[in-house]
């Protein structure tokens, strides 16, 4: 407990020094002489033009989730194309012995020469996992796209989507006005 | 083990059995995909999304009502529920086996397939309640239900939670779409607010509890439920359970920390901020979801998180002591403070949110008493009395899904006539046509449930969790103080319900107020969800759902 104790008080103490002591030192040795550069905001090297505080579009978001969404997805594609590669290549069965050994320690992720003839992974199973891993993915991917084509069929995916929705209301009222008007036409004459 | 008899036991023997445990899940998953397609393919004109949802919501809730009495009847099921067996597939080796499924990350026993009913049939209740309220109008029905029912999907694997990553898991999957059911009504700027304080505040959680998890599973080099308690035992052999053993510290670090992520779900004092904000900005059937279902699936996490550490050994003993007197505390402050703080309420929903949380506190005192009694070196208690503790939360539960489901579903039907939700709106609606009358007694047979007076369901619920209090007391003095103040609690809420209640009944309507005209529908359903509360004080009903938690509870502990 103190052994914990103290260790962790050294470590608090470390931290804090460490960060104080450069910009106490800074400080004291640096000369102080001010210029409008010098005080302007650092962006890149460019110079700066207005406030940094705007608001941003919505819809930015609406991409940036997206592309989270999809960037997600592939995260879980490499592990999943890791084995199924893996055992695609065990799946054949004129591979040699040696060589079904030595894919069998890389999938299992094993020292190389850990397996022998009988515990390597055989033709018939790897063929197995492949098509479980198949239908793995088809699940996962089928559910992730029927909410892509959701999303894209609501307009969301529309980058001025107001406007789109204005464009159809106009359409359709332009539509029922047409067919309105012989009747104000008739209703005016009455 | 080769991988030749891995494979053959997961696709042979695990995979089967897991499916058929987790149909009723799967359906509910289904049911998404299909609510998106149905509204893409603008199905919608045609049959409303909500029916759609609640057909999903109808077939899981008779899935898992199969498994249960499946389990009950040891698949000696008669007529209609041989018919059901038969439908669902369900076989002795599936179903009728309790033990771990999906290579042990859930577990499928009584215990969780017993809060797997409750939540579903909460669930076909919630979705009816917002056809009848048309609260996700026609356009956004789908995108509602959707998170409804995804949210629900998390609480059912939570109830079966057997692994730390399933914990994390299904804590997140409930809270992510209840975020945004927070926020439904758009363009209210409440909601937004609402939802954004519960964001900020779930995130942090989320954060505090991930940290747990790695903690303790770093500690014990698992992250298996089950063993867990084991792994503890090994480490502390021949070494003294006190605060200056670094293993031991570690580890009540880890569970603290864990237990903060489910007090925030529960909304126990002090993480209880979110909850009257999030309540009175979402709408009033956003809010009865939020306050039992994601409760009832925290509460049965919560007992599967402290069961993990029970064992033979004394560090055991001495852990599961220490973290009952803290929930026990816990407990204390939650009842006393919801109860307290409801009476300065003026909004309705609010005044809710506060009885929802001292409710949390009642029912945090059985998961104490049973942790007290399970650890206690005495003899004069013992596994009995901690089933004991479990049935009387059971209990509670299923009581308490009608006691507030009914007074939200008042709340939101007088808020689709009146547009209001403050007290004050409630004045003298007795007055109002025939459904109103109905819908203001049962609004008083809810409230005085709520408060746990004789003739009702929550008289019995709150006695049973009294009780294992006092049984508790007998291994450890603290539980007969946590008693105390429960009784006392009891005492202190009937005020602030009894104050709704004459403005219901005895104050005089507004000056310029209309007599409010609740459609007859309103009435039926507001009327079907509050003979429960009735049936379950003073019917065999009563007697049957006790059985049935006894039943459920000792095999628990079996």
């Amino acid at each position: 407990m103190t052994d914990l104790l103290v260790h962790f008080i050294l470590f608090i103490i470390a931290g804090a020094v460490l960060v104080a002591a450069p910009m106490l030192i800074g400080r004291l040795v640096r000369p102080n002489l001010p210029t409008p550069e010098k005080d302007a905001v650092y962006e890149c090297g460019e110079p700066t033009i207005g406030s940094s505080y705007v608001q941003f579009d919505i819809r930015f978001y609406v991409v940036a989730l997206l592309f989270i969404i999809f960037d997600v997805e592939v995260v879980f594609f490499f592990p999943w194309a890791t084995v199924f590669g893996g055992v695609t290549q065990l799946a054949d069965t004129r591979l040699t012995e040696a060589a079904r050994t030595n894919l069998s320690d890389k999938l299992l992720n094993l020292e190389p020469g850990t397996t022998t003839a009988e515990t390597a992974i055989a033709a018939s199973d790897a063929l197995r996992i492949a098509w479980t891993g198949f239908a793995d993915i088809l699940v996962f991917f089928g559910v992730l796209l029927v909410g892509f084509a959701y999303v894209w069929r609501r307009g969301d995916l529309d980058w001025v989507r107001a406007m789109v929705n204005q464009a159809k209301i106009a359409r359709a009222q332009g539509r029922k006005n047409s067919q309105n008007e012989p009747r104000v036409d008739s209703q005016l004459a009455s | 083990m080769s991988v030749h008899s891995i494979l053959n036991h997961v696709l042979g023997e695990d995979l089967p059995r897991s499916l058929e445990v987790f149909a009723p899940e799967l359906v509910l998953c289904a049911t998404v995909v299909l609510l998106l397609l149905w509204r893409m393919l603008d199905l919608h004109q045609r049959i409303p999304t909500c029916w759609v949802a609640l057909f999903g919501s109808l077939v899981a809730f008779f899935g898992v009502f199969a498994q249960f009495m499946y389990l009950k009847t040891g698949g000696a099921g008669v007529g209609g529920l041989e018919f059901l067996f038969d439908q669902w597939r369900l076989t002795p080796s599936g179903v009728g086996e309790i033990g771990p499924y999906f290579t042990g990350l859930l577990v499928h026993d009584q215990f969780a397939v017993f809060f797997r009913l409750v939540l579903t049939l909460f669930l076909v209740l919630v979705t009816a309640l917002t056809i009848l309220t048309g609260i996700p109008d026609a356009e956004d029905g789908q995108d509602f239900y959707t998170l409804l029912i995804g949210s629900t999907v998390g609480m059912l694997m939570a109830v079966g939670a057997n692994h730390l990553l399933m914990l994390f898991l299904s804590i997140e999957m409930m809270s992510v779409p209840s975020y945004v059911m927070v926020a439904f009504q758009k363009g209210r700027k409440q909601a937004g607010e609402a939802s954004l304080k519960y964001v900020v505040y779930g995130a942090g959680i989320a954060g505090v509890m991930l940290y747990g998890i790695s903690l303790i599973a770093g500690l014990l080099g698992t992250a298996n439920m089950p063993e867990l308690g084991e792994r503890f035992a090994i480490l502390m052999q021949g070494e003294f359970f006190s605060m200056s053993n670094t293993t031991a510290l570690t580890l009540v670090l880890g569970m603290m920390m864990v237990l903060v992520g489910l007090a925030f779900k529960l909304s126990l004092v002090p993480f209880h901020f979110w909850c009257p904000d999030a309540f009175e900005g979402a709408s009033a059937e956003v809010c009865g979801f939020l306050s039992v279902a994601s409760k009832a699936a925290a509460l049965a996490l919560l007992v599967r998180f402290v069961l993990a550490f029970q064992g033979t050994h004394e560090s055991l003993a001495q852990l599961g002591i220490l973290f009952g007197i803290a929930l026990g505390t816990i407990s204390i402050i939650t009842m006393t403070f919801g109860n307290l703080a409801a009476y300065s309420q003026t909004n309705l929903k609010r005044l809710l949110a506060y009885s929802t949380i001292a409710h949390a506190g009642y029912m945090v005192m059985a998961v104490s008493a049973m942790l007290v009694i399970l650890n206690s070196p005495s003899s004069s208690v013992g596994v009995g009395q901690a089933a004991t503790c479990i049935e009387g939360l059971m209990y509670y539960v299923a009581v308490y899904l009608f006691m507030n489901l009914s007074a939200f579903a008042i709340v939101a039907l007088l808020r689709n006539e009146t547009f209001r939700e403050d007290i004050s709106s409630y004045r003298g609606i007795i007055s109002g046509s025939a459904a109103t009358k109905v819908l203001c007694v049962c609004l008083a047979i809810s409230f005085f449930s709520l408060v746990g007076m004789p003739p009702f369901g929550g008289f019995f619920a709150k006695m049973m969790i009294f009780y294992s209090a006092l049984q508790a007391g007998h291994a450890h003095w603290f539980l007969w103080i946590v008693l105390g103040f429960g009784a006392l609690n009891t005492v202190f809420s009937l005020f602030y319900y009894l104050n709704v209640l004459k403005a219901a009944f005895i104050s005089e309507p507004e000056a310029d107020a209309a007599p409010v005209e609740v459609p007859g529908m309103a009435g039926a359903y507001v009327l079907l969800v509050t003979i429960p509360i009735l049936a379950l004080g003073m019917s065999s009903l009563q007697g049957d759902l006790t059985a049935t938690a006894k039943y459920v509870a000792a095999s628990l502990f079996q």
